[in-house]
């Protein structure tokens, strides 16, 4: 039995176990508020038997909670399929056929589609600043460099004037970014 | 990290621009509040459309062709509103220059004619035979509202009738006395209007011209161009013009005429009878003078349809039948035109 030969590794397994902890409970907590409770501790548990299945290597915090996003993801999209589709007898179970990165089914290409229709009647709706900015972040550019080439002191600024860009795009898209 | 603070990098965590350490801090965030693991949950959907490059590329073409016209500007500040604007302003200016320019003008002209009309009433004022000074006449003011020409026309007599020598008639015509009647004037006018109609330097002819109009407005410019170009006749040299001459004309029992023309200072008087094709002069019988009064004398007949040209000359003229029967600027002219009161 191997026990952790470093204070790195017991740290890194708490923390591993604390953040797939934390992780449950913000699962379970965004599933109650938008779906069924029931269901919210269900959907919990698939999120979290995945990645522990299919990504035990990933332990750090900031590889698994965006992963943990998307696994929550593709399981609500799944499950709404499922809802649409019921009685159907040749369900394929999403488990025995991962989707592999992103690669959008025809139903999302198409949402996809719509939801790039949206967000550019909205951009172009912005302001010059907020345009000037969304270009920069599309760009790849991060933050501290945006600041720089807007000539702002203080990244904090930045930060604000990135906030109130999106807040005011969301809004001019209907509160939500998928349609 | 704060809630509030977190949510700030929303806007990158999409774009996947977070660095590392703002990565971190989202994410515990993300792990501490419900509200940020929610907003990130939100935000996947975005993340997924701009991971691919076709929908960033997309989005960046969109923003390329909006640049600065995609901003929400005031209603005021739209091109369209700015022109229409500035065109409004260009016709509301433009309408007011015009229509200002013709008041301007009539402004502008009415002083002037205001100024104008006392001085050509002094001008024919100034001509006016019965207060005259010898010499060359000066300007005054008019003696009525503007009646003071005379004319030629043989009027009813106002004088003392004829010592007996068989005068059957007799009219006298002076430059001083008031216009005749109406038909007169217009007999007048008739008879008069080629002469009239021409230049007429001398203020005899303003005067005719001021009563056979009626004094109307129309006379006063021919009256003002006589006046000035007996001006400008003595200003060129010609001579000083006669004094103005008065003349009396009789019909005799025997059925001539005699016309007596008194004037003050030199000068010569010729008398020409002209018919529709011919004219021939007619001699002085005699000449008086006492002081500087002047008087010829001429007796002769008429056949119905002649007139008589007067001139009182300061030169003596080596063709008389060659004067105008106008004014010229070197002397006075006078027709007379006998017959028209009976005589």
């Amino acid at each position: 039995m191997e026990v952790p030969s470093t204070q790195t590794d017991a740290e890194r397994i708490l923390s591993r176990s604390e953040t797939l902890s934390r992780l449950r409970e913000r699962i379970v907590g965004f599933a109650a508020s938008r779906y069924a409770r029931e269901s919210a501790e269900d959907l919990a548990q698939e999120v979290l038997v995945v990645i522990h299945e299919k990504y035990d290597h990933v332990e750090r915090m900031e590889d698994l909670v965006p992963l943990a996003f998307q696994i929550l993801r593709f399981k609500l999209f799944a499950q709404r399929r499922k809802a649409v589709r019921h009685g159907e007898h040749q369900q394929v179970s999403v488990d025995d056929h991962p989707l592999h990165g992103d690669a959008p089914d025809p139903e999302q290409a198409a949402l996809r589609r719509e939801m790039l229709e949206k967000l550019s009647k909205g951009i172009a709706l912005m302001g010059k600043r907020c345009q000037e900015l969304f270009r920069h972040k599309l760009q790849g550019k991060t933050f501290p460099e945006i600041r720089e080439l807007m000539g702002v002191e203080a990244l904090n600024t930045i930060y604000t004037w990135d906030h109130r860009c999106r807040k005011q795009l969301l809004e001019r898209m209907g509160g939500r970014w998928e349609p | 990290m704060k809630r509030r603070d977190a949510e700030k990098l929303l806007g990158g965590y999409a774009m996947g621009i977070l660095t590392e350490t703002e990565r971190r801090s989202l994410f515990e965030a993300a792990l501490e509040h419900q509200e940020v693991f929610d907003a990130l949950m939100d935000e996947e959907a975005l993340r997924e459309l701009l991971a691919d490059p076709a929908a960033r590329q997309r989005l960046l073409v969109v923003l390329s062709e909006a640049g600065p016209a995609a901003k929400v500007r005031p209603f005021w500040r739209k091109p369209a509103v700015l022109g229409l604007a500035a065109s409004l302003f260009l016709v509301v200016t433009t309408s007011l220059m015009l229509r200002r320019q013709p008041t301007e003008a009539l402004h502008t002209r009415l002083p002037e004619a205001a100024k104008a009309e006392p001085e050509q009433a002094a001008n024919l004022a100034a001509k006016e035979t019965s207060a005259e000074a010898p010499g060359i006449a000066k300007p005054q003011a008019p003696k009525t509202g503007g009646a003071v020409s005379r004319t030629v026309v043989p009027q009813a007599s106002k004088q003392a009738p004829v010592p007996a020598e068989g005068l059957q008639e007799s009219y006298t015509s002076t430059m001083a006395k008031a216009a005749p009647p109406a038909d007169q004037e217009k007999g007048l006018q008739a008879a008069e209007s080629p002469a009239m109609a021409a230049a007429a330097p001398s203020p005899v002819m303003a005067k005719r011209a001021k009563a056979a109009s009626g004094l109307s407005d129309s006379s006063r410019p021919q009256a003002n161009r006589a006046e000035t170009k007996v001006e400008e006749a003595d200003a060129m040299g010609a001579g000083p013009v006669p004094t103005p001459f008065s003349h009396t004309l009789q019909r005799l029992s025997d059925g001539r005429y005699r016309l007596a023309v008194t004037w003050e200072g030199d000068g010569h008087v010729y008398l020409v009878r002209r018919a529709t094709a011919a004219a021939s002069e007619i001699p002085a019988t005699s000449t008086k003078a006492k002081a500087r009064q002047r008087t010829a004398v001429f007796e002769f007949t008429l056949e119905p349809g002649q007139v008589l040209d007067l001139f009182l000359r300061a030169q003596p003229e080596p063709d008389p039948l060659a004067l105008p029967p106008s004014e010229d600027g070197r002397g006075r002219w006078q027709r007379i035109i006998p017959g028209s009161e009976g005589l």
